[in-house]
């Protein structure tokens, strides 16, 4: 009999070998925290109202029940107590159930979340701030019929359809934070709206946009149909609809959060500066987000990314001393008539075959739990095999795996031996937990040895950004990769897959890198990153690439960067070599536009000073210029950085829009459309309709078919689902 | 940085901090897996009955008497869960099958523990003494914790265990007499 309760002991304790698999653990938990918080904050919503009286009911029980020992006088007193109780209970409920105003229909308000009964936890405090201008909004909406705007409308789209914010709540997956989130941009939304809508200027034709609001004609006007749709995302929420939303895989990919960049006054801030970037990333990912028919989240939409994302026909450089030649342009801007915008773009030096130096690249491939969908390892496999097919026979590619622990897969091999890579690709399959940190340091460890002086030595890493053992720590993690920096490794990252994408480490990996990140959702995607792009992607042309551009107060009164929010340097760091941007490929493009509003424009978002006169500082003569851009740049081994300058001005401009050179125009459709996914503040009544007649205009000779593409996502867009 | 004790997690939980939930489940996982796939050795049917009864425990967490230790009463939901998820399988019995095969054909890490003639014997066991058995040869609880997990005496635990390793010794016996038998027979064919 003992013998047999060892034998189950032992039996047991082998299947201790068995351990969780840390993506699915990280799901989980993550699942059931969400989970909770929305049970809890579903449940404190109900018992408000009742949790007074609820305490109360439990002493007078106690009164009522008057255990022995207790003389006439205590009890006499109980009895006193509990009458005086009773008083305060059906007085104080009826003064508390006047208080709340009757009809009002929005259960929860602000008021009954406000009682001192319950301090509001933080979350419910961000509630609060939000709520007002939606409840107000409402209120008013009641006083005067005939105003419209854009909170009521939204409001009263979804009194008119009661169904719809159920039916979209499962979609949204309810996430409390996100929705949150949404509800108080739905409030600077609806601000910002009405600001566009009260200028009188502002908009090209503010007016009718308005009137075909009120008819509630079908193609919203952009600022509308951003507000209506994130306010009836979060609606639900501000109702406290019982809505039990269940749990959904997508939406749960995490993005850094930014703030769309401002609007800057020239006298107080007339320089802009910014680091280079040649990402593409966003891009991809919002693409695979409206192609199954959802709306990407705000943070997902990076302006410059997407922008990078095309090429556009700039000039070439000639020659690699001096790798890069400025196009620039301006041009009326296409949503706001009273605006202008000022076009940048440069394009890289393509190298020649010949001159292509020998590469030292490491593959670091995570296969890992996660990995395992056809999405993800599968579809990186594939994607490496045609990288390894385009690189010549003197290059040497490394693979290190990591999973639950990393190892090297294949010692540095020349691609001459292509069967053994090939074979070594093969091999590779997924299962485990997600030990990235220790696959970055072995992948650098071999990349190290393998060293090829004045070559390429790289780092590629294929992932979706899920690392939780090891280095997990995003801040050792990067200074780990910053530090490698030095000696001359980079690392590049290629994101995939959907509903565990950590874009936020990929991206501070590729920046902290000197790298590239790019998402691949597609073999197509792949091809174009890896084989069509592959010199862009493999070979750097010139590094810490910085732009600078000072605006001429004379003749500019506002400017706005479109994108580049999280690339935004200080006026001081352009002239510092030490300060670390981005690297830039052969033939890799890099595009910014920036908004201006001309000085003698009657719009602008800023008003003047009403005690401070501004002195046109330097009295600089109108001579025609707009602005000044200075390009700060290193070539390769080299730690000094060399200075290119262009002056902008009217003899770059076009007077209309149909003059500006196609690419361009396409450019700035693209830079609209990412504006608008991301709330389209600053596009007035531009929408998904004008951005398609925009784009379709200006395809041009669109040989891979991208620009196509294009047009077919803000088609998409039109009918997509926020989350 | 130091671990919270569950009762201070509880109390900051109950204080509103959400991630103090967060932490304890992070805290209890791998323990709660461990206990998952002892009771149902198929990798991903534990992952899936972990993530469910997380799920069940998110809900009621509330109702949670905190002066219970946490994995007594997660044990319990574990239990019912995969009670409950045993009961669709039957049911979905070729749908899990197909998912079996696609899982195969993706090169997964084994999923199955070690064939041992004693799993078959353990499975051929009453629910309640296989639960107790778990619980105690597996998870490593004291008896009178696996009797507040399953909501019985410390006694009955004991009895339960008893019984299982009676039934099981004897299983195991008889197995052994057949095959004697069997060779016995066997030989004396073969003359």
């Amino acid at each position: 009999m003992d013998e047999m309760k060892n034998k189950l002991r032992k039996s047991f304790q082998d299947l201790a070998a068995f351990t969780p698999d840390q993506a699915r653990k990280n799901r989980n938990i993550r699942q059931a925290s969400e989970e909770f918080h929305r049970h809890r904050q579903a449940t404190e919503k109900k018992s408000q109202g009742f949790s007074l009286l609820r305490r109360l009911t439990a002493k007078r029980i106690e009164l009522l029940n008057p255990t022995g020992g207790r003389n006439m006088q205590t009890t006499r007193k109980l009895i006193g107590a509990f009458a005086v109780a009773m008083l305060t209970v059906v007085i104080g409920t009826s003064i508390y159930q006047n208080h709340r105003t009757p009809g009002l229909g929005l259960r929860p308000t602000t008021k009954e979340l406000g009682t001192p009964a319950a301090p509001p936890s933080p979350p419910l405090a961000k509630l609060l701030e939000a709520t007002p201008p939606v409840v107000g909004g409402r209120v008013s909406a009641k006083q005067q019929p005939g105003a419209t705007t854009t909170p009521q409308r939204a409001l009263r789209q979804n009194a008119a359809e009661p169904t719809q914010p159920a039916a979209n709540q499962p979609v949204m997956s309810a996430e409390m934070g996100k929705a949150r989130d949404s509800l108080a941009d739905s409030a600077s939304v609806a601000t910002l709206a009405k600001k566009d809508l009260a200028l009188p200027a502002a908009a090209p034709a503010p007016q009718p946009a308005m009137k075909a609001e009120a008819a509630g004609g079908a193609p919203m006007a952009k600022s509308v149909a951003s507000g209506a749709m994130v306010s009836r995302q979060a609606l639900p929420l501000v109702l406290g609809e019982a809505a039990t939303p269940s749990y959904q895989d997508v939406g749960r990919d995490s993005f850094e959060k930014f703030a769309s960049a401002t609007v800057h006054n020239v006298t107080s801030e007339p320089v802009s500066t910014f680091s280079a970037d040649v990402d593409t990333a966003s891009y991809a990912f919002v693409r695979r987000q409206l192609q199954s028919g959802l709306l990407p989240q705000k943070n997902a939409v990076r302006v410059e990314e997407m922008l990078n994302y095309f090429d556009y026909d700039y000039p070439t450089p000639t020659s690699a001393r001096q790798p890069f030649k400025p196009t620039v342009a301006v041009y009326p801007t296409p949503w706001n008539g009273n605006t202008k915008l000022l076009h940048i773009g440069i394009k890289g030096y393509a190298l020649p075959v010949a001159a292509k130096p020998t590469a030292n690249l490491v593959f670091l491939i995570d296969v890992s739990g996660s990995m395992d969908s056809p999405d993800k390892l599968p579809l990186a496999k594939n994607a490496l095999r045609m990288l390894v097919e385009t690189l010549s026979d003197h290059d040497t590619v490394g693979l290190v795996v990591y999973a639950g622990a990393a190892g090297v897969v294949l010692e540095p091999t020349p691609v001459k031996e292509k069967g053994k890579i090939l074979a070594a690709l093969d091999n590779l399959s997924a299962g485990g937990s997600t030990a990235g940190g220790e696959g970055v340091r072995l992948a650098y460890g071999l990349a190290e040895r393998n060293f090829k002086k004045g070559g390429v030595n790289r780092v590629m890493l294929f992932s979706d950004g899920d690392f939780n053992v090891g280095i997990t720590d995003r801040e050792e993690l990067k200074s780990f990769i910053e530090k490698k920096r030095e000696t001359g490794i980079c690392f590049s990252v290629f994101g995939f897959g959907q509903g565990n994408y950590n874009d936020a480490l990929m991206q501070a990996l590729a920046q902290n890198g000197n790298g590239t990140a790019a998402y691949i959702d597609t073999l197509n995607e792949a091809r174009k990153v890896l084989v069509d792009e592959a010199a862009s992607t493999l070979f750097t042309i010139a590094s810490d690439l910085k732009f600078q551009v000072e605006f001429n107060p004379a003749q500019v009164k506002e400017y706005r960067l479109l994108g580049y929010e999280t690339r935004a340097l200080n006026r001081a760091d352009f002239n510092n070599d030490k300060i670390d941007a981005g690297d830039i490929g052969s033939g890799h493009r890099v595009t910014a536009i920036y908004e201006i509003t001309p000085a003698a424009s009657p719009a602008g978002l800023i008003d003047d000073l009403r005690y401070t006169k501004e002195e046109k500082k330097g009295a600089a003569p109108a001579t025609g210029e707009y602005a000044f851009l200075k390009i700060r740049y290193k070539l390769p081994g080299e730690s000094r950085s060399r200075l290119l300058t262009q002056p902008i001005g009217t003899a770059q401009e076009y007077r209309n829009l149909a003059g500006v050179p196609t690419d361009l125009r396409f450019g700035t459709a693209v830079a609209a459309f990412g504006q608008v996914l991301r709330g389209g503040e600053y596009t007035g009544s531009f929408g998904y309709p004008q951005i398609i007649e925009l784009a379709n205009g200006a395809k041009g000779n669109d040989p891979f078919g991208y620009r196509a593409e294009f047009v077919n996502l803000v088609r998409l867009a039109i009918t997509a689902r926020g989350m | 940085m130091k671990e919270l004790s569950d009762h201070e997690l509880f109390n900051l939980i109950d204080q509103g901090r959400d991630e103090a939930f967060d932490a304890l489940l992070s805290k209890h996982y791998d323990t709660l897996f461990a206990f998952a796939f002892k009771y149902c050795r198929h990798r991903h049917d534990a992952e899936d009955i972990v993530q469910e009864a997380l799920l069940k425990i998110s809900r009621s967490f509330q109702q949670f008497d905190r002066k219970h230790l946490f994995t007594t009463w997660a044990y319990r939901i574990i239990i019912n869960t995969a009670k409950d998820l045993f009961k669709k399988q039957r049911q979905e019995r070729e749908k899990h099958q197909a998912y079996a095969v696609e899982s195969a054909t993706l090169g997964e890490a084994p999923d199955a523990p070690p064939a041992d003639k004693i799993w078959g014997l353990l499975d051929g066991l009453p629910k309640k003494l296989y639960d107790a058995v778990v619980l105690v040869y597996g998870q490593g609880l004291s008896h009178a914790e696996a009797a507040a997990t399953l909501g019985c005496a410390e006694t009955t635990v004991s009895w339960r265990l008893y019984a299982a390793r009676r039934k099981l010794s004897r299983q195991a016996a008889r197995i052994g007499l057949v095959i004697i038998v069997l060779l016995l027979g066997g030989s004396l064919w073969m003359r």
